[in-house]
């Protein structure tokens, strides 16, 4: 659980680990059912019409209204986007 | 209930009519509607009710009427709602989550364009299950919606608001979108028609993604005629989403125009059994009734074969999680929702963000399909889930090679079950879409239609057709419902609780 957490980017609380570890195990059994699949050498389906990957044409479309994305940010200023500081600038600092 | 300016039970080309006569403005129309959303609000079907807007825009349809010197869209000026999922420009877009409770996208989805193209009024936003998973619609963060039939009953998710809305009376049709089901069981546990269309039909553009090669957007409406309206105005290629089907949609608009009409020949209908083995005895009787009828009709029923059905839960489980967990990945407090105060370093933001936005579920899910992804798993878990999906879609084209139609098969394992009756087994919970997901895995277009009640509750059959023939599918539906009345009956007025209330 501590790995899945960490590569899913969540914090559980040790109460909520363990029934989330019970669900994941309920889960997992009824997903392995498909064991008693035989697959042989079907090939893998990752969409349901097999379409093709297509290109659109290399032109410019509308252009982004910056203003306008800007002011449903949660934080913006002088055009940019204003994320929270998450890096101590002491040790970052170079001289 | 009270009765709604044309009649609870009004039609789109009565709405339509009506407007056209003058006996009745869009103005008048959509008040009409937003006092019904108010006097059952007990229901909790809206997320954003979008009054001032609706009054405008219709208001405007008015206008246009008046001015029009050629002929208006029939959808002009008539009423909708739409599950709150798709992206609409400058009104919020929750998803049913706390991570997105304060989002306003800058745009609309092709959906929302279409239709406002069309001259609808968007009623409002419909409540659902948090980011579309969910199976009872009690997974929302703005809280459950209840079934009107019995307010002890869920919905069915997770487009629950938007099923509610109908059969309420509060819209006279919705959109919704169904990833493995969620379109289909809030309809059959509503009583009112469902249409998910073929994958690629409806353009996800702007939809917020939960499984991006399953996600469909479709229809709530009481009748399959008014689906086939809306899902024409829907529908079409759209190059903004790299997986728009580019197909003809002659077809649908040729019924939208001219109405449904009963199939012109006799069709060839599959019962698949594996959809039998376990299902209420109650809900195979009145499935029973219904091949009855259609084979009075002059229509052929046979048993098919669909072996692989019983690996659909799981193969779907896998498919829906890794694809919901990657992409979920993009809420992180910096490219898009709900963000932590103070955060310490950039680890700490990404995860208490995500964790104080997303709702147990979701967080189920993502995990889920973290663990399917992950090293050493990727092989056993999701690389099988795909060469399942492709043996469950096999199972499907084969029938229909075979001369099969349309398949008839059940919806769900039984009626509505009680509000929070499956909230702490999650198995038990996704084992209520046992009937919908192999659709889903496949494609294919599928609805359900009411087919009658059990113990005072409505419960819907299910039509599923090859790619790209929602029409045959809804021409059966049509002539289903001149057959019979189950899509016209109407829930109890509020408060209702326990069974046949």
């Amino acid at each position: 659980m501590e790995k899945l957490t960490r590569l899913a980017h969540l914090q559980l609380s040790n109460s909520e680990q363990v029934a989330a570890l019970a669900d994941l195990e309920a889960i997992v059994g009824m997903i392995d059912a498909f064991n008693a699949a035989d697959v042989g050498d079907t090939a893998p389906m990752s969409h349901p019409l097999d379409l093709q990957a297509r290109l659109r044409p290399d032109a410019a479309t509308a252009e982004i209204d910056r203003d306008r994305y800007q002011a449903l940010a949660p934080s913006a200023e002088d055009g940019h986007y204003l994320v929270p500081q998450v890096i101590d600038r002491a040790s970052s600092d170079t001289p | 209930m009270t009765a709604n300016i044309a009649g609870p039970l009004a039609s789109l080309t009565e709405l339509r009519s009506g407007l056209a006569a003058g006996d009745f403005s869009a103005r008048e129309l959509a008040d009409d509607y937003l006092a019904r959303v108010n006097d059952t609000a007990h229901l909790n079907s809206f997320i954003t009710l979008c009054a001032e807007s609706a009054r405008e825009s219709a208001q405007l349809a008015d206008s246009e009427r008046a001015q029009a010197n050629q002929a208006l869209h029939p959808l002009h000026g008539l009423p909708i709602a739409q599950k709150d999922i798709f992206c609409t420009a400058d009104i919020r877009t929750s998803c049913g989550s706390k991570m997105l409770a304060d989002f306003t996208a800058p745009y609309d989805a092709h959906v929302v364009e279409r239709l406002k193209a069309a001259g609808t009024i968007m009623l409002g936003k419909c409540n659902m299950d948090e980011f579309a998973m969910g199976s009872s619609n009690e997974n929302s963060y703005f809280g459950a919606v209840l079934n009107p039939w019995d307010n002890t009953r869920v919905p069915g998710g997770s487009s629950g608001g938007s099923a509610v809305a109908v059969a309420a009376g509060q819209t006279p049709v919705a959109t919704g979108t169904d990833t493995g089901g969620s379109i289909r069981q809030p309809a059959s546990f509503c009583g009112i028609t469902g249409i998910k269309p073929t994958y690629g039909r409806v353009s996800r553009y702007g939809m917020v993604a939960f499984a991006s090669s399953l996600d469909q957007g479709g229809v709530f409406a009481r009748r399959a005629d008014d689906a086939a309206k809306v899902l024409a105005a829907m529908a079409g290629f759209d190059e903004r989403d790299s997986t728009s089907a580019q197909q003809d949609t002659k077809d649908l608009a040729r019924v939208a125009a001219e109405g449904l009409s009963a199939p012109t020949r006799s069709l060839t209908i599959g019962l698949p059994k594996e959809y039998f083995n376990d299902l209420d005895p109650a809900v195979a009787q009145l499935l029973d009734d219904a091949r009855e009828s259609l084979e009075a009709q002059g229509h052929k029923v046979f048993d098919v074969e669909l072996p692989n059905t019983k690996f659909a839960i799981p193969a779907y489980y896998v498919v829906a999680g890794a694809e919901a967990s990657t992409n979920l990945s993009r809420y992180d407090g910096v490219r898009f929702g709900h963000r932590c105060d103070n955060p310490k370093d950039l680890q700490d933001l990404y995860t208490r963000s995500r964790t104080e936005g997303f709702g147990a579920e979701v967080k189920r899910r993502i995990l889920t399909g973290t663990y399917a992804l992950s090293v050493g798993y990727y092989d056993a878990y999701y690389l099988k889930a795909q060469k399942l999906r492709r043996l469950i879609q096999q199972d499907f084209l084969s029938a229909f090679a075979a001369g099969v139609d349309l398949l008839m098969a059940p919806v769900t394992p039984g009626p509505a079950f009680a509000l929070g009756n499956l909230t702490n087994d999650p198995v038990k919970m996704y084992q209520q879409d046992i009937y919908t997901v192999p659709a889903s895995l496949a494609g294919l277009p599928a609805a359900s239609i009411p087919c009658g009640f059990v113990d005072g509750l409505p419960v819907g059959m299910q039509l599923i057709a090859p790619h790209f023939e929602e029409v045959q599918l809804l021409e059966l539906a049509h002539q289903y419902q001149t057959l019979s009345d189950w899509h016209l009956q109407l829930p109890p007025e509020k408060d209702s609780a326990g069974s046949g209330a």
